[in-house]
């Protein structure tokens, strides 16, 4: 009786599963595909997360060494004359700095508009007393106050490349030497004028 | 892992839950990570740019400290020592022999030494020094200057000077067939009637304002001197309300226009009615 009882749903569940039994790959599949679903959407995420903690924290370092660098380079916010800027800029860039640089002081009437363009054109043309950014004499040429730092084997900065760039304005004072007539007697003066630092950092 | 015993023939059906409550677990996770790969760094951006904006008012001031003005505060000299500012300078003569400038800081001391006051002339040169040093950025931030005294005196003004800028809205033109906001920057003295005109009026209404503070020592003689604190607070430029026409007699800040009393400074004349004799 007992032998009965326990055989006969036996038999009747072996046949019952035979009749689901559609096969291994057709048992599995269709909780295969919520799986790999899941699978590509999780490390698509993951990639795209790793994608953007590694850009930010590039990009947040990248700000913090330029603003180091800005401080550094206009140091009390007075330019006191271009060889003291020059001397500012080796520097920063003998410090091995980790970025590609370019720095130019303009007037406070200039047209901020086209500072990559004028920084792109003494980067590319070297000095220029018609570029917008401001000259002084050194060593008996006119230079403008433009310094540029690129690491060895950088690609010069383009401004059609892909590459992204942080461009900042800072407000400084420069000191420039005129030259004046007093009672028939030439005589060079000095005095401060308003400008404004640009800095562009690149990769 | 679900099914019992009884439905020991379900099994395709089982796995399908389970991998359901593993996508659901996944999702959980991808959300969890896309959620930190938006926050993530912007309180460090935000303390960066909050840097950069507290470096920018403090280079302003000393910027503002260390120029050179024309002595009667008519203009600041800018450019290069070819431009046109600096070639007349150099070339102009006049009837003292030559053109004269000075420290803006100089300018002041010289003016408060004589009646414990600034005059007209002297907060021309500040004005004309605030808009040749912000020049750059005329078009994005409005700002105020003051010079205050160091007291603790409740109620009664302790500003020496505030010169206020603001950009003023006056009306809409159709150019090149659009409807153009015709706005200009117009500069403000103010004389408030109390020391808390700006914390009153302006700050609550503007946004973030990035200040910057420094102390000069100003006299009417050796020994007689006194601490005042110069500040600059810079705000991006919006339209609110009470700044546009802080000139209002209901006003706390009791302003009157500067511009029409300066060559350099941006002309209104055609745009709202101007004194006699002004240029």
């Amino acid at each position: 009786m007992l032998v009965g009882v326990c055989t006969k749903p036996f038999t009747r569940r072996v046949a019952l599963s035979k009749r689901g039994f559609i096969g291994p790959i057709g048992d599995d599949l269709p909780s295969l595909v919520p799986l790999v679903i899941s699978l590509l959407l999780f490390f698509s995420i993951f990639t795209l997360t790793l994608d953007t903690y590694n850009s930010k924290n590039f990009f947040i370092n990248k700000q913090i060494e330029m603003t180091s660098a800005a401080r550094e380079i206009k140091g009390d916010s007075l330019i006191l004359n271009i060889d003291q800027f020059m001397k500012k800029c080796r520097t920063v860039s003998g410090k091995n700095f980790p970025y590609n640089f370019m720095v130019g002081i303009y007037g406070a009437d200039s047209d901020l508009r086209t500072t990559v363009t004028d920084l792109l054109s003494l980067q590319d043309n070297g000095p220029d007393p018609n570029n917008p950014i401001l000259s002084a004499s050194l060593a008996g040429s006119m230079q403008n106050y433009f310094c540029v730092y690129k690491h060895i084997g950088a690609r010069p900065f383009s401004q059609n490349a892909k590459t992204t760039y942080l461009l900042r304005y800072y407000p400084v004072a420069v000191q420039q030497a005129i030259t004046r007539t007093v009672n028939g007697a030439t005589v060079t003066e000095y005095l401060v004028i308003p400008g404004v630092m640009a800095m562009v950092v690149w990769e | 892992m679900i099914s019992g015993r009884l439905h020991m023939n379900q099994r395709g059906q089982a796995a399908l839950v389970d991998s359901l409550f593993f996508i659901a677990i996944v999702a959980t996770i991808c959300t969890g990570l896309f959620y930190f790969a938006v926050n993530y760094g912007l309180g460090t951006e935000n303390l960066l740019n909050s840097f950069y904006s507290a470096d920018f008012a403090m280079d302003s001031l000393k910027v503002i400290t260390y120029i050179n003005v024309m002595r009667d505060g008519s203009a600041v000299i800018v450019g290069n020592p070819s431009s046109s500012s600096l070639s007349s300078l150099s070339s102009t003569p006049t009837p003292g022999g030559s053109k004269e400038y000075d420290y803006l800081l100089a300018l002041i001391k010289e003016d408060f030494s004589k009646n414990r006051k600034l005059g007209t002339q002297t907060k021309i040169a500040i004005a004309n020094t605030l808009y040749s040093v912000l020049k750059p950025f005329d078009d994005s931030v409005d700002y105020a200057f003051y010079i205050s005294r160091e007291s603790t005196v409740q109620g009664s003004s302790t500003y020496l000077a505030l010169i206020l800028s603001t950009h003023k809205f006056y009306r809409y033109e159709v150019i090149n067939g659009r409807n153009t906001p015709i706005v200009r920057r117009v500069f403000y003295s103010c004389e408030p009637t109390n020391n808390k005109a700006l914390e009153k009026n302006v700050f609550p209404y503007v946004g973030q304002i990035d200040s910057a503070l420094g102390k000069i020592t100003l006299g009417t003689g050796l020994g007689n001197t006194s601490p005042y604190i110069i500040g600059l607070h810079v705000w991006v430029s919006k339209k609110v309300g009470i700044l546009q026409d802080p000139t209002n007699a209901a006003s706390e800040l009791g302003c009157t226009v500067l511009n029409p009393l300066s060559p350099t400074l941006p002309d209104i004349c055609d745009l709202e009615p101007c004194p006699n004799g002004s240029p």
